[in-house]
Protein backbone atom coordinates (compact mmCIF):
# COMPACT_ATOMS: atom_id res chain seq x y z
CA UNK A 1 0.00 0.00 0.00
CA UNK A 2 1.64 3.30 -0.55
CA UNK A 3 1.36 6.39 1.07
CA UNK A 4 -0.82 8.61 -1.46
CA UNK A 5 -3.07 5.06 -1.27
CA UNK A 6 -3.37 5.46 2.16
CA UNK A 7 -4.00 8.98 2.15
CA UNK A 8 -6.65 8.77 -0.35
CA UNK A 9 -8.42 5.91 1.77
CA UNK A 10 -7.77 7.49 5.09
CA UNK A 11 -9.35 11.24 3.72
CA UNK A 12 -12.39 8.54 2.61
CA UNK A 13 -13.15 7.13 5.81
CA UNK A 14 -13.22 10.64 7.63
CA UNK A 15 -15.68 12.04 4.98
CA UNK A 16 -18.05 8.90 5.39
CA UNK A 17 -17.31 9.26 9.54
CA UNK A 18 -18.31 13.00 9.16
CA UNK A 19 -20.82 11.81 7.70
CA UNK A 20 -22.11 9.37 10.28
CA UNK A 21 -21.12 12.15 12.72
CA UNK A 22 -23.36 14.62 10.81
CA UNK A 23 -26.34 11.75 11.28
CA UNK A 24 -25.76 10.52 14.90
CA UNK A 25 -25.13 13.17 16.19
CA UNK A 26 -28.90 14.81 15.79
CA UNK A 27 -29.87 11.16 16.65
CA UNK A 28 -27.88 10.98 20.03
CA UNK A 29 -29.05 14.89 20.93
CA UNK A 30 -32.80 13.29 20.48
CA UNK A 31 -32.22 10.15 22.88
CA UNK A 32 -30.05 12.28 25.50
CA UNK A 33 -32.34 14.89 26.17
CA UNK A 34 -35.71 13.15 25.29
CA UNK A 35 -35.24 9.74 25.90
CA UNK A 36 -36.67 8.86 22.10
CA UNK A 37 -35.14 6.46 19.75
CA UNK A 38 -35.87 8.52 16.74
CA UNK A 39 -36.22 6.59 14.01
CA UNK A 40 -37.64 9.42 11.97
CA UNK A 41 -34.11 10.77 11.92
CA UNK A 42 -32.59 8.51 8.89
CA UNK A 43 -35.99 9.87 6.91
CA UNK A 44 -35.38 13.39 7.77
CA UNK A 45 -31.86 12.91 6.26
CA UNK A 46 -33.24 11.55 2.87
CA UNK A 47 -36.35 14.40 2.61
CA UNK A 48 -32.81 16.80 2.92
CA UNK A 49 -31.15 15.30 -0.08
CA UNK A 50 -34.49 15.45 -1.88
CA UNK A 51 -35.05 18.67 -1.21
CA UNK A 52 -31.31 20.24 -2.24
CA UNK A 53 -32.05 17.96 -5.39
CA UNK A 54 -35.53 19.27 -6.31
CA UNK A 55 -34.02 23.20 -5.02
CA UNK A 56 -30.84 22.45 -7.00
CA UNK A 57 -32.26 20.67 -10.02
CA UNK A 58 -35.46 21.30 -10.36
CA UNK A 59 -35.51 25.35 -9.32
CA UNK A 60 -31.92 26.09 -10.01
CA UNK A 61 -31.42 27.35 -6.30
CA UNK A 62 -27.54 27.86 -5.74
CA UNK A 63 -26.37 25.15 -3.56
CA UNK A 64 -25.20 26.67 -0.68
CA UNK A 65 -28.74 27.98 -0.70
CA UNK A 66 -29.86 25.07 -1.25
CA UNK A 67 -27.87 23.58 1.63
CA UNK A 68 -29.57 26.42 4.08
CA UNK A 69 -33.28 25.92 3.05
CA UNK A 70 -32.83 21.97 3.19
CA UNK A 71 -31.50 22.38 7.00
CA UNK A 72 -35.03 24.65 7.18
CA UNK A 73 -36.91 22.75 5.98
CA UNK A 74 -36.15 20.13 7.70
CA UNK A 75 -35.69 21.72 10.93
CA UNK A 76 -39.60 23.05 10.75
CA UNK A 77 -40.83 19.60 9.55
CA UNK A 78 -38.68 18.40 12.87
CA UNK A 79 -41.19 21.07 14.67
CA UNK A 80 -44.26 19.26 13.76
CA UNK A 81 -43.82 15.77 13.45
CA UNK A 82 -42.82 16.64 17.72
CA UNK A 83 -45.84 18.81 17.70
CA UNK A 84 -48.40 16.47 16.41
CA UNK A 85 -47.27 13.13 17.34
CA UNK A 86 -44.21 12.83 19.74
CA UNK A 87 -45.44 15.02 22.03
CA UNK A 88 -48.77 13.32 22.76
CA UNK A 89 -46.37 10.09 23.75
CA UNK A 90 -43.83 11.64 25.80
CA UNK A 91 -43.67 10.11 28.91
CA UNK A 92 -43.95 6.94 27.60
CA UNK A 93 -41.06 5.09 26.57
CA UNK A 94 -42.43 2.17 24.03
CA UNK A 95 -45.17 3.88 22.54
CA UNK A 96 -43.41 7.07 21.86
CA UNK A 97 -40.73 4.58 19.65
CA UNK A 98 -43.42 3.03 18.33
CA UNK A 99 -44.84 6.33 16.48
CA UNK A 100 -41.64 7.41 15.83
CA UNK A 101 -41.29 3.94 13.69
CA UNK A 102 -45.07 4.60 12.73
CA UNK A 103 -43.38 8.21 11.51
CA UNK A 104 -40.25 6.71 9.68
CA UNK A 105 -42.76 4.47 7.65
CA UNK A 106 -45.29 7.18 6.90
CA UNK A 107 -42.46 9.70 5.60
CA UNK A 108 -40.29 6.34 3.94
CA UNK A 109 -43.17 4.81 2.05
CA UNK A 110 -44.60 8.44 1.03
CA UNK A 111 -41.02 8.89 -0.38
CA UNK A 112 -40.93 6.11 -2.35
CA UNK A 113 -44.83 7.01 -4.06
CA UNK A 114 -43.50 10.20 -4.42
CA UNK A 115 -40.58 10.34 -5.69
CA UNK A 116 -39.79 6.46 -7.23
CA UNK A 117 -37.35 4.19 -6.51
CA UNK A 118 -35.11 5.21 -9.46
CA UNK A 119 -31.82 7.29 -7.92
CA UNK A 120 -31.34 10.85 -8.43
CA UNK A 121 -28.42 12.45 -8.69
CA UNK A 122 -27.45 16.29 -7.75
CA UNK A 123 -24.74 17.86 -10.19
CA UNK A 124 -21.10 18.27 -8.50
CA UNK A 125 -20.75 21.83 -7.17
CA UNK A 126 -16.97 20.98 -7.35
CA UNK A 127 -15.42 19.45 -9.54
CA UNK A 128 -11.95 20.37 -9.34
CA UNK A 129 -9.46 18.29 -7.92
CA UNK A 130 -6.40 18.56 -4.65
CA UNK A 131 -3.27 16.98 -4.15
CA UNK A 132 -2.58 16.24 -0.59
CA UNK A 133 0.27 14.65 0.52
CA UNK A 134 0.56 12.87 -3.14
CA UNK A 135 -3.06 11.79 -3.17
CA UNK A 136 -5.88 13.39 -5.85
CA UNK A 137 -8.51 14.09 -4.04
CA UNK A 138 -11.62 15.48 -5.03
CA UNK A 139 -12.53 19.10 -3.64
CA UNK A 140 -16.02 18.45 -3.45
CA UNK A 141 -15.19 15.42 -0.41
CA UNK A 142 -12.88 18.35 0.80
CA UNK A 143 -15.47 20.97 1.10
CA UNK A 144 -18.37 18.09 2.72
CA UNK A 145 -15.22 17.78 5.38
CA UNK A 146 -15.15 20.91 5.83
CA UNK A 147 -18.46 21.88 6.06
CA UNK A 148 -19.11 18.67 8.09
CA UNK A 149 -16.44 19.97 11.20
CA UNK A 150 -17.83 23.27 11.00
CA UNK A 151 -20.98 22.46 11.87
CA UNK A 152 -20.30 19.67 14.41
CA UNK A 153 -17.96 22.66 16.42
CA UNK A 154 -21.23 25.02 15.89
CA UNK A 155 -23.21 22.24 17.64
CA UNK A 156 -20.55 21.77 20.24
CA UNK A 157 -20.12 25.55 20.68
CA UNK A 158 -23.94 26.09 20.94
CA UNK A 159 -24.86 23.20 23.74
CA UNK A 160 -21.59 24.57 25.66
CA UNK A 161 -21.97 28.13 26.30
CA UNK A 162 -25.30 28.98 25.04
CA UNK A 163 -28.41 29.84 27.39
CA UNK A 164 -30.31 27.11 25.15
CA UNK A 165 -27.70 24.57 24.69
CA UNK A 166 -26.83 24.56 29.11
CA UNK A 167 -31.20 24.37 29.22
CA UNK A 168 -30.94 21.55 27.31
CA UNK A 169 -28.24 19.98 29.07
CA UNK A 170 -29.87 20.14 32.49
CA UNK A 171 -33.37 18.63 31.04
CA UNK A 172 -31.16 15.67 30.10
CA UNK A 173 -29.14 15.48 32.87
CA UNK A 174 -32.81 15.43 35.56
CA UNK A 175 -35.91 16.87 33.67
CA UNK A 176 -37.69 17.68 36.88
CA UNK A 177 -35.10 19.62 38.10
CA UNK A 178 -34.91 21.62 34.82
CA UNK A 179 -38.17 22.68 35.22
CA UNK A 180 -38.11 23.57 38.41
CA UNK A 181 -35.53 26.29 37.73
CA UNK A 182 -37.74 27.30 35.48
CA UNK A 183 -36.69 26.26 32.22
CA UNK A 184 -39.53 25.30 29.30
CA UNK A 185 -39.22 21.41 29.03
CA UNK A 186 -41.61 21.88 25.94
CA UNK A 187 -39.63 24.44 24.33
CA UNK A 188 -36.27 22.86 24.94
CA UNK A 189 -37.80 19.75 23.20
CA UNK A 190 -39.11 21.47 20.20
CA UNK A 191 -35.73 23.40 19.93
CA UNK A 192 -34.13 20.07 20.37
CA UNK A 193 -36.02 18.86 17.66
CA UNK A 194 -35.61 21.72 15.22
CA UNK A 195 -31.91 21.12 15.74
CA UNK A 196 -31.23 17.73 15.55
CA UNK A 197 -33.61 18.17 12.37
CA UNK A 198 -31.59 20.65 11.03
CA UNK A 199 -28.15 18.43 11.60
CA UNK A 200 -30.13 15.41 9.09
CA UNK A 201 -31.37 17.91 6.72
CA UNK A 202 -28.16 19.22 6.21
CA UNK A 203 -26.33 15.97 5.97
CA UNK A 204 -28.46 14.63 3.16
CA UNK A 205 -27.95 18.49 1.28
CA UNK A 206 -24.28 17.63 2.21
CA UNK A 207 -23.93 14.28 0.26
CA UNK A 208 -26.58 14.42 -2.26
CA UNK A 209 -23.87 15.51 -4.64
CA UNK A 210 -21.36 13.16 -3.84
CA UNK A 211 -23.62 9.77 -3.82
CA UNK A 212 -27.32 9.23 -5.63
CA UNK A 213 -30.63 10.53 -3.57
CA UNK A 214 -33.04 7.69 -3.22
CA UNK A 215 -36.34 7.17 -0.83
CA UNK A 216 -34.35 4.06 0.68
CA UNK A 217 -31.58 6.28 2.13
CA UNK A 218 -33.58 6.69 5.35
CA UNK A 219 -33.45 3.01 6.77
CA UNK A 220 -29.95 2.57 5.77
CA UNK A 221 -28.93 6.14 8.08
CA UNK A 222 -30.76 5.19 11.22
CA UNK A 223 -29.50 1.95 11.07
CA UNK A 224 -25.72 3.58 11.10
CA UNK A 225 -26.86 6.32 13.25
CA UNK A 226 -27.68 3.23 15.76
CA UNK A 227 -24.52 1.56 15.14
CA UNK A 228 -22.84 4.78 15.85
CA UNK A 229 -24.59 6.07 19.04
CA UNK A 230 -24.04 2.25 20.41
CA UNK A 231 -20.43 2.12 20.04
CA UNK A 232 -20.05 6.12 21.22
CA UNK A 233 -22.50 5.92 24.00
CA UNK A 234 -26.47 6.88 23.84
CA UNK A 235 -26.73 10.45 24.20
CA UNK A 236 -23.61 11.45 24.04
CA UNK A 237 -22.74 14.30 21.41
CA UNK A 238 -18.53 13.15 22.08
CA UNK A 239 -19.53 9.76 21.59
CA UNK A 240 -21.33 10.39 18.36
CA UNK A 241 -17.98 12.04 16.60
CA UNK A 242 -15.92 9.26 18.13
CA UNK A 243 -18.22 6.60 16.87
CA UNK A 244 -18.89 8.12 13.89
CA UNK A 245 -15.39 8.74 13.04
CA UNK A 246 -14.29 5.35 13.65
CA UNK A 247 -17.45 3.31 11.96
CA UNK A 248 -15.93 5.45 9.21
CA UNK A 249 -12.46 4.63 9.07
CA UNK A 250 -13.53 1.03 9.43
CA UNK A 251 -15.90 1.15 6.93
CA UNK A 252 -12.99 2.67 4.56
CA UNK A 253 -10.42 0.54 5.05
CA UNK A 254 -12.71 -2.79 5.38
CA UNK A 255 -13.54 -1.59 2.39
CA UNK A 256 -10.40 -1.90 0.27
CA UNK A 257 -9.29 -4.98 1.81
CA UNK A 258 -12.05 -7.15 3.02
CA UNK A 259 -14.96 -5.82 0.56
CA UNK A 260 -18.47 -6.86 0.79
CA UNK A 261 -17.97 -8.46 4.46
CA UNK A 262 -17.32 -4.92 5.94
CA UNK A 263 -20.97 -3.97 6.04
CA UNK A 264 -20.83 -6.61 9.20
CA UNK A 265 -18.16 -4.86 10.47
CA UNK A 266 -20.05 -2.44 12.25
CA UNK A 267 -22.56 -4.77 14.16
CA UNK A 268 -19.69 -7.04 15.27
CA UNK A 269 -17.85 -3.94 16.67
CA UNK A 270 -21.54 -3.12 18.34
CA UNK A 271 -21.44 -6.59 19.48
CA UNK A 272 -18.48 -6.30 21.26
CA UNK A 273 -19.17 -3.21 22.92
CA UNK A 274 -22.00 -4.36 24.40
CA UNK A 275 -19.91 -7.08 25.71
CA UNK A 276 -17.27 -5.39 27.37
CA UNK A 277 -18.44 -1.61 27.70
CA UNK A 278 -21.94 -1.90 27.29
CA UNK A 279 -22.24 2.12 28.04
CA UNK A 280 -20.67 2.93 25.14
CA UNK A 281 -16.99 4.52 24.86
CA UNK A 282 -18.50 7.65 25.94
CA UNK A 283 -21.55 6.46 28.29
CA UNK A 284 -22.03 6.96 31.30
CA UNK A 285 -22.33 3.44 33.35
CA UNK B 1 -67.47 -26.63 29.01
CA UNK B 2 -68.47 -22.68 29.81
CA UNK B 3 -69.35 -20.39 27.22
CA UNK B 4 -66.28 -19.53 26.81
CA UNK B 5 -65.19 -22.99 26.23
CA UNK B 6 -68.21 -23.33 23.45
CA UNK B 7 -67.22 -20.21 21.51
CA UNK B 8 -64.02 -21.72 21.12
CA UNK B 9 -65.14 -24.56 19.95
CA UNK B 10 -67.45 -22.97 17.35
CA UNK B 11 -64.38 -20.91 15.98
CA UNK B 12 -62.41 -24.23 15.51
CA UNK B 13 -64.77 -25.66 13.74
CA UNK B 14 -65.36 -22.65 11.50
CA UNK B 15 -61.93 -22.45 10.79
CA UNK B 16 -61.67 -26.49 10.32
CA UNK B 17 -65.00 -26.14 7.63
CA UNK B 18 -63.79 -23.43 5.47
CA UNK B 19 -62.73 -25.21 2.81
CA UNK B 20 -65.87 -27.01 2.71
CA UNK B 21 -67.82 -23.58 2.06
CA UNK B 22 -64.90 -21.82 -0.36
CA UNK B 23 -62.09 -23.75 -2.46
CA UNK B 24 -61.29 -20.36 -3.89
CA UNK B 25 -57.10 -20.00 -3.99
CA UNK B 26 -57.28 -16.47 -3.35
CA UNK B 27 -58.71 -16.57 -0.24
CA UNK B 28 -57.23 -19.64 0.84
CA UNK B 29 -54.01 -17.86 0.28
CA UNK B 30 -55.30 -14.94 2.14
CA UNK B 31 -55.68 -17.30 5.47
CA UNK B 32 -52.60 -19.23 4.77
CA UNK B 33 -50.60 -15.74 5.00
CA UNK B 34 -53.22 -14.57 7.74
CA UNK B 35 -51.83 -17.86 9.70
CA UNK B 36 -48.07 -17.49 8.68
CA UNK B 37 -48.41 -13.96 10.21
CA UNK B 38 -50.27 -15.14 13.25
CA UNK B 39 -47.96 -17.93 14.06
CA UNK B 40 -45.02 -15.44 13.80
CA UNK B 41 -46.48 -12.22 15.39
CA UNK B 42 -47.23 -14.14 18.72
CA UNK B 43 -43.65 -14.76 19.12
CA UNK B 44 -43.42 -10.68 18.99
CA UNK B 45 -46.18 -10.66 21.85
CA UNK B 46 -44.43 -13.12 23.97
CA UNK B 47 -41.39 -11.17 23.85
CA UNK B 48 -43.15 -7.78 24.30
CA UNK B 49 -44.58 -9.62 27.59
CA UNK B 50 -41.39 -9.65 29.12
CA UNK B 51 -41.08 -5.56 27.84
CA UNK B 52 -38.87 -5.78 25.64
CA UNK B 53 -39.67 -4.62 22.09
CA UNK B 54 -37.64 -6.43 19.63
CA UNK B 55 -37.87 -4.90 16.14
CA UNK B 56 -35.94 -7.38 14.07
CA UNK B 57 -38.51 -10.53 14.03
CA UNK B 58 -38.78 -11.16 10.43
CA UNK B 59 -34.83 -12.22 10.73
CA UNK B 60 -35.69 -15.03 12.83
CA UNK B 61 -38.36 -15.85 10.22
CA UNK B 62 -35.58 -16.13 7.66
CA UNK B 63 -33.22 -17.62 9.15
CA UNK B 64 -36.14 -20.41 9.61
CA UNK B 65 -37.11 -20.33 5.88
CA UNK B 66 -32.88 -20.39 4.48
CA UNK B 67 -32.78 -22.98 7.71
CA UNK B 68 -35.58 -25.41 6.34
CA UNK B 69 -34.66 -24.68 2.54
CA UNK B 70 -31.01 -25.90 3.17
CA UNK B 71 -32.15 -28.77 5.42
CA UNK B 72 -34.27 -30.29 2.83
CA UNK B 73 -33.01 -29.13 -0.72
CA UNK B 74 -29.33 -29.75 0.63
CA UNK B 75 -29.07 -32.30 3.33
CA UNK B 76 -31.97 -33.79 1.97
CA UNK B 77 -33.92 -34.09 4.94
CA UNK B 78 -37.88 -34.46 5.36
CA UNK B 79 -40.19 -31.17 5.51
CA UNK B 80 -41.59 -32.88 8.59
CA UNK B 81 -37.79 -32.88 10.46
CA UNK B 82 -36.10 -29.60 8.87
CA UNK B 83 -39.45 -27.35 9.98
CA UNK B 84 -39.40 -27.90 13.94
CA UNK B 85 -35.23 -27.58 13.20
CA UNK B 86 -35.94 -24.46 11.39
CA UNK B 87 -37.25 -23.00 14.09
CA UNK B 88 -34.97 -24.68 16.91
CA UNK B 89 -31.79 -22.85 14.62
CA UNK B 90 -33.88 -19.54 14.95
CA UNK B 91 -34.13 -20.05 18.60
CA UNK B 92 -30.49 -20.78 18.94
CA UNK B 93 -29.95 -17.59 16.78
CA UNK B 94 -31.78 -15.64 18.91
CA UNK B 95 -29.73 -16.90 21.90
CA UNK B 96 -26.33 -15.18 20.69
CA UNK B 97 -28.04 -12.38 19.95
CA UNK B 98 -30.20 -12.51 23.13
CA UNK B 99 -26.93 -13.19 25.43
CA UNK B 100 -24.99 -10.20 25.17
CA UNK B 101 -28.11 -7.64 24.42
CA UNK B 102 -30.57 -8.97 27.19
CA UNK B 103 -27.87 -8.31 30.08
CA UNK B 104 -28.50 -4.54 29.48
CA UNK B 105 -31.42 -2.67 30.58
CA UNK B 106 -33.35 -0.08 28.55
CA UNK B 107 -33.19 0.04 24.64
CA UNK B 108 -30.61 -1.68 23.57
CA UNK B 109 -32.66 -4.53 23.02
CA UNK B 110 -34.61 -2.74 20.28
CA UNK B 111 -31.86 -1.50 18.88
CA UNK B 112 -29.51 -4.60 18.24
CA UNK B 113 -32.31 -6.40 17.21
CA UNK B 114 -33.35 -3.82 14.49
CA UNK B 115 -29.21 -3.76 13.66
CA UNK B 116 -29.40 -7.39 13.37
CA UNK B 117 -32.23 -7.93 11.04
CA UNK B 118 -30.03 -6.03 8.20
CA UNK B 119 -27.18 -7.88 8.77
CA UNK B 120 -29.06 -11.01 8.02
CA UNK B 121 -30.39 -9.49 4.73
CA UNK B 122 -26.46 -8.74 4.07
CA UNK B 123 -25.69 -12.27 4.45
CA UNK B 124 -28.01 -13.56 2.69
CA UNK B 125 -27.42 -10.81 -0.36
CA UNK B 126 -23.55 -11.71 0.07
CA UNK B 127 -23.83 -15.59 -0.10
CA UNK B 128 -25.32 -16.47 -3.59
CA UNK B 129 -23.71 -19.55 -3.75
CA UNK B 130 -25.18 -21.06 -0.27
CA UNK B 131 -28.10 -18.55 0.16
CA UNK B 132 -29.03 -17.13 -3.02
CA UNK B 133 -28.10 -14.07 -3.18
CA UNK B 134 -30.69 -11.00 -4.51
CA UNK B 135 -32.37 -13.41 -6.65
CA UNK B 136 -33.49 -15.83 -3.87
CA UNK B 137 -33.80 -19.90 -3.92
CA UNK B 138 -36.51 -21.33 -6.17
CA UNK B 139 -38.02 -24.49 -6.31
CA UNK B 140 -37.82 -25.26 -2.41
CA UNK B 141 -40.26 -28.72 -2.71
CA UNK B 142 -43.65 -28.77 -0.68
CA UNK B 143 -43.89 -30.73 2.33
CA UNK B 144 -43.67 -34.33 1.61
CA UNK B 145 -47.01 -36.55 1.56
CA UNK B 146 -48.54 -37.20 5.16
CA UNK B 147 -51.03 -40.00 5.95
CA UNK B 148 -51.60 -39.82 2.40
CA UNK B 149 -52.62 -35.98 2.17
CA UNK B 150 -50.10 -34.63 -0.82
CA UNK B 151 -49.57 -30.77 -0.86
CA UNK B 152 -50.68 -29.95 -4.12
CA UNK B 153 -53.50 -27.73 -3.82
CA UNK B 154 -53.90 -25.07 -1.15
CA UNK B 155 -56.22 -27.07 1.36
CA UNK B 156 -53.34 -28.88 2.93
CA UNK B 157 -51.39 -26.11 3.25
CA UNK B 158 -54.49 -24.56 5.05
CA UNK B 159 -54.99 -27.46 7.32
CA UNK B 160 -51.38 -27.28 8.34
CA UNK B 161 -51.20 -23.53 8.83
CA UNK B 162 -54.41 -23.53 11.32
CA UNK B 163 -52.88 -26.69 13.01
CA UNK B 164 -49.57 -25.14 13.72
CA UNK B 165 -51.26 -21.83 14.58
CA UNK B 166 -53.53 -23.97 17.17
CA UNK B 167 -50.56 -25.25 18.87
CA UNK B 168 -49.11 -21.94 18.73
CA UNK B 169 -52.10 -20.41 20.58
CA UNK B 170 -52.49 -23.24 22.78
CA UNK B 171 -48.55 -22.89 23.60
CA UNK B 172 -48.90 -18.70 24.13
CA UNK B 173 -52.57 -19.11 26.61
CA UNK B 174 -50.40 -22.10 28.46
CA UNK B 175 -47.30 -20.07 29.34
CA UNK B 176 -49.69 -16.93 30.09
CA UNK B 177 -51.60 -18.96 32.75
CA UNK B 178 -48.52 -20.57 33.96
CA UNK B 179 -45.60 -19.84 36.58
CA UNK B 180 -43.41 -18.54 33.71
CA UNK B 181 -45.99 -16.30 32.50
CA UNK B 182 -46.58 -14.85 35.66
CA UNK B 183 -42.74 -14.12 35.93
CA UNK B 184 -42.92 -12.67 32.25
CA UNK B 185 -45.40 -9.90 33.32
CA UNK B 186 -44.03 -9.01 36.95
CA UNK B 187 -40.49 -8.22 34.95
CA UNK B 188 -42.71 -6.07 32.57
CA UNK B 189 -44.37 -4.40 35.23
CA UNK B 190 -41.47 -3.71 36.77
CA UNK B 191 -37.92 -5.36 36.08
CA UNK B 192 -35.79 -4.15 39.44
CA UNK B 193 -38.39 -5.00 41.33
CA UNK B 194 -38.73 -9.00 39.82
CA UNK B 195 -34.84 -8.49 40.64
CA UNK B 196 -34.99 -7.61 43.68
CA UNK B 197 -37.06 -10.54 44.66
CA UNK B 198 -34.82 -13.06 43.22
CA UNK B 199 -35.80 -13.54 40.25
CA UNK B 200 -33.18 -14.00 36.90
CA UNK B 201 -34.78 -11.15 35.25
CA UNK B 202 -32.10 -12.01 32.33
CA UNK B 203 -32.16 -15.82 31.95
CA UNK B 204 -36.42 -15.14 31.83
CA UNK B 205 -35.94 -12.54 28.97
CA UNK B 206 -33.89 -14.70 27.28
CA UNK B 207 -36.05 -17.26 27.31
CA UNK B 208 -38.96 -15.45 26.25
CA UNK B 209 -36.64 -14.31 23.21
CA UNK B 210 -35.99 -17.95 22.61
CA UNK B 211 -39.55 -19.18 22.46
CA UNK B 212 -40.83 -16.34 20.24
CA UNK B 213 -38.09 -16.58 17.66
CA UNK B 214 -38.83 -20.70 17.52
CA UNK B 215 -42.22 -19.19 16.68
CA UNK B 216 -40.62 -16.99 14.11
CA UNK B 217 -38.67 -19.64 12.38
CA UNK B 218 -41.40 -21.81 12.00
CA UNK B 219 -43.84 -19.57 10.04
CA UNK B 220 -40.74 -18.76 8.07
CA UNK B 221 -40.21 -22.46 7.49
CA UNK B 222 -43.72 -23.02 6.50
CA UNK B 223 -43.84 -19.40 4.13
CA UNK B 224 -40.67 -20.72 1.98
CA UNK B 225 -42.23 -24.37 1.59
CA UNK B 226 -45.37 -22.97 0.69
CA UNK B 227 -44.68 -20.34 -1.65
CA UNK B 228 -41.53 -22.68 -2.74
CA UNK B 229 -39.48 -19.36 -3.12
CA UNK B 230 -37.10 -17.44 -0.20
CA UNK B 231 -35.28 -14.11 -1.08
CA UNK B 232 -33.73 -11.89 0.70
CA UNK B 233 -36.63 -8.89 -0.22
CA UNK B 234 -39.66 -11.01 2.22
CA UNK B 235 -37.29 -10.46 5.38
CA UNK B 236 -36.72 -6.91 5.18
CA UNK B 237 -36.49 -4.17 7.93
CA UNK B 238 -39.91 -3.61 7.06
CA UNK B 239 -41.23 -6.88 7.73
CA UNK B 240 -40.02 -6.96 10.75
CA UNK B 241 -41.73 -3.55 11.37
CA UNK B 242 -44.58 -4.96 10.69
CA UNK B 243 -44.68 -7.53 12.96
CA UNK B 244 -44.55 -5.47 15.67
CA UNK B 245 -47.24 -3.05 14.41
CA UNK B 246 -49.50 -6.22 13.83
CA UNK B 247 -49.88 -6.98 17.44
CA UNK B 248 -50.23 -3.11 18.62
CA UNK B 249 -52.55 -2.78 16.17
CA UNK B 250 -54.64 -6.03 17.03
CA UNK B 251 -53.48 -5.46 20.88
CA UNK B 252 -51.02 -6.62 22.83
CA UNK B 253 -53.02 -6.98 25.95
CA UNK B 254 -54.61 -10.02 24.64
CA UNK B 255 -53.71 -13.40 23.06
CA UNK B 256 -56.28 -12.54 20.32
CA UNK B 257 -54.34 -9.37 19.45
CA UNK B 258 -51.84 -10.98 16.64
CA UNK B 259 -54.42 -12.83 15.35
CA UNK B 260 -57.05 -10.10 15.01
CA UNK B 261 -54.45 -7.62 14.12
CA UNK B 262 -52.47 -10.14 10.84
CA UNK B 263 -55.76 -10.24 9.75
CA UNK B 264 -57.07 -6.99 9.39
CA UNK B 265 -53.86 -5.80 8.67
CA UNK B 266 -53.34 -8.39 5.79
CA UNK B 267 -57.38 -7.95 4.76
CA UNK B 268 -56.93 -3.74 4.15
CA UNK B 269 -54.60 -3.52 1.50
CA UNK B 270 -56.62 -6.43 -0.38
CA UNK B 271 -60.00 -4.42 0.70
CA UNK B 272 -58.14 -1.61 -1.22
CA UNK B 273 -57.08 -3.54 -3.86
CA UNK B 274 -53.84 -1.12 -3.89
CA UNK B 275 -50.29 -1.73 -5.45
CA UNK B 276 -47.74 -3.63 -2.68
CA UNK B 277 -45.89 -0.12 -2.86
CA UNK B 278 -48.55 1.83 -0.84
CA UNK B 279 -48.29 -1.06 1.77
CA UNK B 280 -46.22 0.62 3.92
CA UNK B 281 -47.74 4.11 3.77
CA UNK B 282 -51.12 2.03 4.83
CA UNK B 283 -49.58 0.17 7.67
CA UNK B 284 -47.92 3.36 9.05
CA UNK B 285 -51.44 5.30 8.50
CA UNK B 286 -53.53 2.51 10.53
CA UNK B 287 -51.00 2.37 13.31
CA UNK B 288 -50.68 6.18 14.01
CA UNK B 289 -54.15 5.70 14.17
CA UNK B 290 -54.79 2.80 16.38
CA UNK B 291 -51.86 4.87 18.76
CA UNK B 292 -54.01 7.61 19.10
CA UNK B 293 -57.60 6.42 19.22
CA UNK B 294 -57.29 2.97 20.19
CA UNK B 295 -54.27 2.18 22.55
CA UNK B 296 -55.04 -1.27 23.48
CA UNK B 297 -55.89 -2.08 20.16
CA UNK B 298 -58.64 -3.83 17.81
CA UNK B 299 -59.27 -6.25 20.23
CA UNK B 300 -60.68 -3.61 22.53
CA UNK B 301 -63.29 -1.89 19.74
CA UNK B 302 -66.41 -4.07 20.47
CA UNK B 303 -65.69 -2.63 24.54
CA UNK B 304 -65.30 1.07 23.22
CA UNK B 305 -68.34 0.67 21.17
CA UNK B 306 -70.38 -1.06 23.59
CA UNK B 307 -68.90 1.36 26.43
CA UNK B 308 -70.04 4.08 24.41
CA UNK B 309 -73.70 3.28 23.64
CA UNK B 310 -74.16 2.16 27.61
CA UNK B 311 -73.33 5.71 28.76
Amino acid sequence: MTFAFFVQVFVNGLMLGLTYVLIASGFSLIYGIMRLLNFAHGEFYMLGAFATYLLCEHLGVNYFIALVLSMVIIAVLGILVYRFFFRPFRDQHDPSLVIALGIAMLIGGLGLLVFGEKDKSVSPVFSGVVKILGATLSLERIVVILMAILLMAALTLYIKFSKTGQAMRAVAQDREAAALQGIGVDSTFTLCMAISSALAGAAGALLAPLFFVNPFLGMHAVLKALVVVVIGGLGSIPGAIAGGLLLGFVESFGNTFLGDITEILGFIMVMIVLLFRPQGLFGHG
Amino acid sequence: MGRRGLKYLILTVALIAVPAFTQDPYLLNLLITTGIWTTSVWGVRLIMSTGQLTLGHAAYMAVGAYASTLLTMKVGLSFWLAFPLAGLISSFIALLIGYPTLRIKGVYFSIITFAFAEIIRLIIVHWPSLLGGYGGIPNIPAPSPILSVSFTSRIPFYYLILAISLITYLVMVRMEKSRIGKIFSSIHESDTLAESIGINIMKYKIVAFCIGCFFAGLSGSFYAHYFNFTSPEFFTIWQSIYCLIFVIVGGAGSVWGPPIGSLFMTLVPELLRVAREYEPVIYAIILILIMFLLPSGLITLPARLLGRKTH
